[in-house]
This record gives C-alpha cells, structure tokens and sequence, in this order.
C-alpha cells in the first residue's frame, strides 16, 4: 500500500473538496452525489478490500466533518462498502461497461443503507424515517451516473507505470 | 479450514476501521461541538470555505440550469400551482396594503422592534447548497472575527432564520429554521401558551407540542390557524423573547387526548435568503425593552400603544421580552 499513498492522499483530498464545494451545485434530483463511496469502491475493486476501505474511511471521514450527522457515519459507511466491493471483485464473471454504474449504484444502496441505518441507532432521528430512504434511492441512482467517471479517474490515476519489480503489493 | 494471513489482516483492518468509527461517533454524540472533533471541523471549514464560496459563484449557474433541465416538469407543476395561488392572493393583495400601510408607519417608529437593543452582526449568505443530504444549512460571510459563536441566533427581517452551529475565522454554518433536527421554545402571541417546538422530519413545519392538561378548553380553541408564533426566551432559552418564528397552519389532537399538536410554518423563505442578522446574544444576557414604550400621537384606530405586531407595550416590565407585554 505504501506505493499506492502518494497517490491516495492527494486523490482523497481532492475528492473531498469536489464533494463539498462543487457537488453542492450540481445536484440532481435535489440531491448531492456520495463521489467519495464512489471512488472508494472504485479503488477496491482495483486494490482489493483493505485498500478501498481504508480509503474509503478516510474520505468518509474528511467528509463527515462538513456534514452535521454523527462524525464517522460516513467513514464507516465508505469502508464497510468498500470492503465488501473489493471482497467480492474477484467472483464477478462478468466484466462488462456496465459494471462501474452497476457498482455505484451497489454502493449507494449498500453503503446508503448502513449511512442510514448506524445513524439511526446513533440516535440520528432525521435519518430514520422514509423520506432520508427516498433520498438515499435518489443518491444511489446518482452515484451510478457518477460512477463512470470517478472509476476513469481513479484507474487514471493509480495506473500501474511502476517498474515491474515492485509490483508485489 | 484455515484463514491465510492476508485475509487475517484484511479482517484486523476491517475491525480497526469499524472500532474506530463507533468510537468517533460515540465522541461525536457525546462532545456535541465542543470536543476535538470540533476543533477539525472549524479548521477543514476555514480551508476550504473560500474554495466553496468561489465554485458556489461559478457553479451556480451551471446548478441553475441542470435543476432546470432535471426538474422540467417539477416546475410546470408548481408554476400552474402558482399561477392559481397569484390570482387568489391578488384579491388579498387590496386589504393587505392598508394594513401594510399602517404597519409601515409604526416601523418608522420603532424599526425591528423584537430585535431591541441587542447587538448585531449583518453577514450574508455565500453558499446555500448544503454539501449532505440530510441537513438545512447555509454558510456566512462572517464568523468568530466578528464575535460570532455556536448558537447565536440568526434573523432576517421577518423572524427567526436558524441558528449558528459552526463558526470559524471567516465564516460560520447556520442550521436553518426548516432543519429536521431544529428546535425552539416558542410562544403563541395571542393565547400566551408556551412550548417547545421541533423541525419534523420530512416536513417544513414545527411541532409544537402542547398538553391538554395545562390548557383550559377556552384556551385550546382560541388557537386558530394564522396564529402568530415567536420565541418565548423562557428559562435556557437559546434565543431571546419575541423574535417572531412563524405562524399556526394546523391544530391536531392526539387520540390519547393527552396531547395538542400544533403545527406552525416557519416565515423564513429560504429561496429568498440572501442577508441575515446574528444576534450577539446568549441565554442569561439582559434582554433590554423595546426602544420607547409610548407612542407619539399617530392618525390611528388604536387607542393604546402597541408594537409592530399589534401588541401592548405599556405594560412591558424591565428585562422582560422584546417587544413583549408579557409578564
């Protein structure tokens, strides 16, 4: 992993800013997009679980600190998808155009639902009730627009040009 | 069956994430806004507000116009929805400017009268695109440099906007009014019945929860729809009395009977809000008088003083509520 964090770092922070300053503006469907879920499963399905979840915490956690629910809601809600995509990458018999807005609308579902469901228990009143489920929906069709372009992004820029000797990780 | 030491690993990291999470979440609950956490919170805001506010100002045409193309026929809804509401209001339109026109007589007097003397900050509003799904918020041009702290109240000419969560050198968030999660203890003006009113999720309206049992049957009819509400400043109250919050749109009564649910609509347009005032006030801080409680002699049916919102002023104890002739 330690090859991929010069990378990883700069990618996350990037993607939080995105996800906070630009995303508010682009809504559709009156809702914002989770890019960062996203790209976490993204960088999953290209790196395995453990990358893409601890990638995934982390994003989540950058963009929990704008957001008014529990801090970490997200963070785990990354990871826990994340890591659920980069463990069953390696079952998929078919890998067709259609696999990246297919796992961003997974991971909107998957990871919208835990988003909802831990906040819920936290105590997080506003997202048990149907309405934050209508929304959720809305966010997982919108991360499956997204999803094309967050996993050219990510391919771009974790593409292996490293000398073949260190491919190990 | 044996378990490799990668996929060990992989499940170690996975643990250590997931603890890590319920420990954040759990300071997060229990800190509120003071704690560490906050502290990250109110530097991430300081970095990245400018970059915000400058995409909020070239994006927002762009946002403009994919709400357009998405919410096509959304719109054509509402538009017909407004166009039958514009030819009912127009008849309303005649008796409201005597009205206004009185009302615009005692402003020169009196100005905001709620607000009073408690000092003010104006900010305006430089993203109003909250960047989650679940939360009503906006950001402000104005924060901890112009003495701007976690739950001042934040006003616009017409009442209660919401209140400040976060501020940061630079700027401030305020939750709405129209939150889910917002709550204010209010008071019905005419009945002078007090309550603690909640945002609902999914609906743009307050709940005011109010128990038959503290309520003559007197009471509980006399409150009508268009009843005016404001905040009561009672006890801990985070916001000063009679700031105006919203008005009355319906009155339910629980089945139990226990209870009486009264439904008030926030004034704030949130469409239209550009321009706010926080008030540099905390709970336990003096709430000084209306300006003057007599009137100069005004060409009016009124016999006795009364503020903007028709209330009497003569009466006001010192350090009761503004604009109030409660006591």
């Amino acid at each position: 992993m330690r090859f991929l964090a010069p990378r990883l770092i700069p990618l996350g922070v990037t993607l939080v800013i995105v996800q906070v300053a630009l995303f508010p503006q682009l809504r559709l469907f009156g809702v914002v997009p989770d890019v960062g879920l996203v790209a976490a499963v993204a960088v999953a399905y290209r790196h395995g679980p453990e990358v893409g979840a601890w990638f995934g915490f982390a994003v989540g956690f950058g963009y929990d600190v704008f957001l008014n629910t529990p801090m970490g809601l997200s963070a785990l809600a990354y990871a826990l998808c994340a890591y659920l995509v980069g463990s069953i990458e390696r079952g998929l018999l078919r890998r067709g155009r259609w696999l990246p807005s297919f796992l961003g609308l997974l991971a909107g579902i998957v990871g919208g639902g835990c988003f909802l469901l831990v906040g819920a228990l936290a105590g997080a009143e506003e997202l048990a009730t149907t309405e934050a489920i209508a929304i959720q929906a809305k966010v997982a069709l919108y991360g499956a627009v997204v999803a094309p372009f967050a996993f050219a992004v990510v391919n771009l820029v974790l593409r292996d040009d490293r000398p073949a000797w260190t491919l190990r990780d | 069956m044996s378990v490799s030491g990668r996929d060990r690993r992989r499940r170690y990291s996975l643990a250590l994430i997931v603890l890590t999470c319920i420990t954040l979440i759990t300071l997060d609950r229990r800190a509120d806004d003071r704690g560490p956490l906050g502290v990250v919170g109110r530097v991430a805001h300081r970095i990245v507000s400018p970059i915000s506010a400058a995409v909020d100002s070239v994006f927002d045409p762009v946002g403009e116009w994919l709400a357009g193309v998405f919410d096509g026929g959304e719109l054509r809804r509402q538009n017909e929805a407004l166009r039958a509401e514009v030819a009912e209001l127009q008849g309303q339109i005649r008796e409201s400017d005597r009205a206004l026109a009185e009302n615009e007589e005692f402003r020169k007097f009196f100005g905001l009268v709620w607000l009073g003397d408690i000092p003010t900050v104006g900010a305006t509003v430089v993203a109003d695109a909250p960047p989650g799904n679940f939360e009503k918020t906006v950001e402000l041009n104005r924060g901890s440099e112009a003495g701007i702290k976690v739950g001042y109240a934040v006003i616009v000419p017409n009442g209660l906007a919401g209140r400040v969560v976060e501020a940061w050198q630079g700027g401030s968030k305020v939750l709405l009014i129209t939150d889910p999660t917002f709550g204010v203890s209010v008071r019905l003006q005419d009945q002078r019945i007090r309550g603690p009113a909640e945002g609902q999720p999914g609906s743009s309206t307050l709940k005011l929860n109010l128990s038959s049992a503290d309520l003559s049957r007197e009471q509980q009819e006399s409150i009508v729809v268009g009843d005016p509400v404001d905040t009561c400043g009672c006890d801990d109250s985070e916001y000063p009395p009679g700031v105006p919050v919203g008005s009355v749109v319906r009155k339910e009564q629980q089945t139990s009977g226990i209870a009486l649910i009264v439904r008030v609509r926030p004034y704030l347009d949130v469409a239209s809000l550009e321009h706010v005032v926080v008030l540099l006030w905390e709970p336990g801080d003096p709430v000084p008088p209306p300006p003057s409680t007599t009137l100069p002699s005004i060409p009016s049916t009124a016999s006795t003083a009364t503020t903007a919102r028709g209330e009497p002023t003569a009466t006001v104890p010192q350090g009761g509520g503004v604009g109030s002739g409660e006591a």
